[in-house]
């Protein structure tokens, strides 16, 4: 948890200072990315795996969008719009889905961010349809901050949850289900609210997107891109803590955009994977468990 | 007014019928065993008790309330508490997170604040002799700590009937003489037991009155000397001479 305080801590301190437009853009996006893992994370805590976050990324970006762009808002009572709207959507895919455990929740969250998509391509008057949306009013003047804000607001819930018997419940959840719910645990309601929260914050973490990049299209705004980044985020950086997901976040986006993409442009993705797979060959509980157990080794007698 | 009326109940998975039309009533501070050979239907009788399999019908009420159908949550929050035939514990929480769910989840409709919920947590650990490993982790203790953490976790919830799965199951004399005592001493604060177990001397000294089911039927009921001498329950156990 301290450590999660720490990232988040140097994150908002960077986002202060005097970047160039450029490196201003890539900020926000590792932020709102970091984000959006975390609201994953959250999730996860209760042992279900998503594999359709980009629905309520998606359902964010295209609801703070539309409230700005057509429905008169200004961006920032459209932003937690957008985390309102996909918050919303969690309630009836989570009340459909929570009954499914292990990789059948997985795949019908899959299920659901892909319905999603198929409903903003072919809902034409509404969303544009496969055009999407332009020129969306962009995000105030140093909008990374509001990424780190949403950030802050995670581990303010992580906080909630370490000193309330909810995140007890959770673990219990995710380690036994059957027995958590034998002794009391409301195992549906609770990974229902789990999920609607996580959804909020990956709504928002939608909506920063929409005015960051100022254009959407349902292929983007949907895409498996948006399910798949968090988890691996996640999985990289480590589950236990909730710094993992903000780590991993960081170090594979900054990997990415500002090593190997300029380096090896042709080759970048193929060693992006590489850097990946090694990771989670070679440390399963993540970079920052990994960390842990050899400071634990280390400082063991 | 019993505390537990079974009316009924029947279980069927597809072909094979589990329970078959089983009724009995438990009154508050009895301590009921249940005894039947393997696949006699005692497991799915507790299973249905507590929520965690829905009966083919029949009803299970408690407390003047029909609880059949509800969410094992509900019902524990009902105040049945539980322990399973083969020990699940938390293997990432410690002994006292382990029991502190029972605490602050369990048999009770009110919200109990964490502080207290952890002094009835310590309470319970003490209650069955293992305030000392509050703080190892689960998986570090033996069978039979397990199986008197499982009771804990049980006790903590302070429950108004207990269903006991094989409690002393697979435990080496010393520890069944150590659940025995537990169980022991809860019989004298009056607590309601539903007790599962083989070892028929264990369930006589127990019980007031035994139940026998065998092939999902029951096949007598009575106080402990005349159910064991049974010739129904002798042939389900030993077979035809």
């Amino acid at each position: 948890m301290r450590a999660g305080w720490v990232l988040f801590g140097c994150a908002a301190a960077v986002a202060l200072l005097p970047w160039s437009p450029y490196h201003l853009s890539l900020l926000t996006m590792v932020l709102l990315l970091a984000l959006l893992a975390a609201s994953w994370h959250l999730l996860a805590l209760g042992g279900q795996l998503s594999f359709g976050h980009a629905a309520f990324f998606g359902v964010g970006a295209y609801a703070s969008a539309l409230l700005a762009s057509r429905g008169g808002l200004g961006v920032w009572a459209a932003l937690p719009g957008g985390a309102i709207s996909a918050a919303a959507v969690a309630l009836p895919v989570g009340a459909l889905s929570l009954h499914l455990r292990g990789p059948y929740f997985s795949l019908a969250t899959f299920a659901a961010a892909e319905i999603l998509r198929v409903l903003a391509t072919n809902w034409t008057p509404l969303t544009g349809g496969a055009w999407g949306l332009v020129g969306l009013p962009p995000l105030p003047a140093r909008g990374s901050l509001l990424a780190a804000g949403g950030i802050g607001a995670i581990l303010l819930v992580h906080v909630f949850l370490g000193q309330s018997r909810w995140g007890l419940a959770l673990a219990a959840i995710r380690q036994q289900q059957e027995r958590a719910e034998g002794l009391g645990v409301p195992s549906r309601p609770l990974l229902l609210a789990a999920l609607v929260t996580s959804a909020a914050f990956a709504g928002f973490s939608g909506a920063l997107y929409a005015h960051h990049v100022r254009s959407l299209e349902p292929a983007t705004a949907f895409s498996l891109l948006f399910s798949i980044l968090p988890l691996i985020m996640a999985l990289f950086g480590g589950t236990a803590s909730p710094a993992g997901p903000l780590l991993g976040a960081g170090i594979l986006y900054f990997l990415d955009e500002l090593f190997l993409q300029p380096r090896f442009p042709a080759a970048h993705q193929l060693l992006y994977a590489g850097a990946i797979l090694l990771v989670l060959l070679t440390m399963p509980e993540g970079l920052l468990g990994f960390a842990r157990r050899r400071g634990g080794r280390r400082g063991a007698p | 007014m019993a505390l537990l009326e079974v009316h009924r109940l029947s279980k069927a998975f597809r072909g094979l019928q589990a329970l078959r039309e089983v009724g009995f009533a438990v009154a508050e501070g009895e301590i009921l065993g249940v005894i039947g050979p393997n696949g006699s239907g005692k497991s799915t009788l507790f299973n249905i008790i507590a929520g965690a399999l829905p009966p083919t019908s029949g009803t299970v009420t408690f407390a003047g309330e029909v609880i059949t159908g509800r969410p094992p949550w509900e019902i524990s929050r009902c105040g049945i508490g539980r322990t399973p035939q083969i020990p699940v514990v938390f293997p990432e929480l410690s002994c006292l997170e382990n029991v502190l769910l029972g605490a602050a989840f369990g048999c009770r409709r009110r919200r109990l604040p964490v502080a207290l919920a952890r002094q009835e947590a310590v309470a319970a650990l003490e209650t069955v002799g293992l305030a000392g490993l509050a703080a190892r982790p689960a998986p570090h203790l033996s069978l039979g700590q397990t199986k008197l953490l499982e009771i804990a976790m049980a006790l903590a919830a302070s429950p108004r009937l207990l269903l006991l799965d094989e409690p002393a199951a697979g435990l080496s004399p010393a520890a069944v003489k150590a659940v025995l005592e537990v169980l022991r001493a809860q019989r004298e604060r009056g607590l309601t037991l539903l007790l599962i177990d083989h070892r028929l001397r264990a369930v006589s000294e127990l019980a007031s009155r035994i139940l026998a089911l065998d092939q999902g039927e029951i096949i007598a009921e009575g106080p402990p000397v005349e159910v064991t001498r049974h010739p129904r329950v002798l042939k389900a156990y030993l077979g035809e001479a």
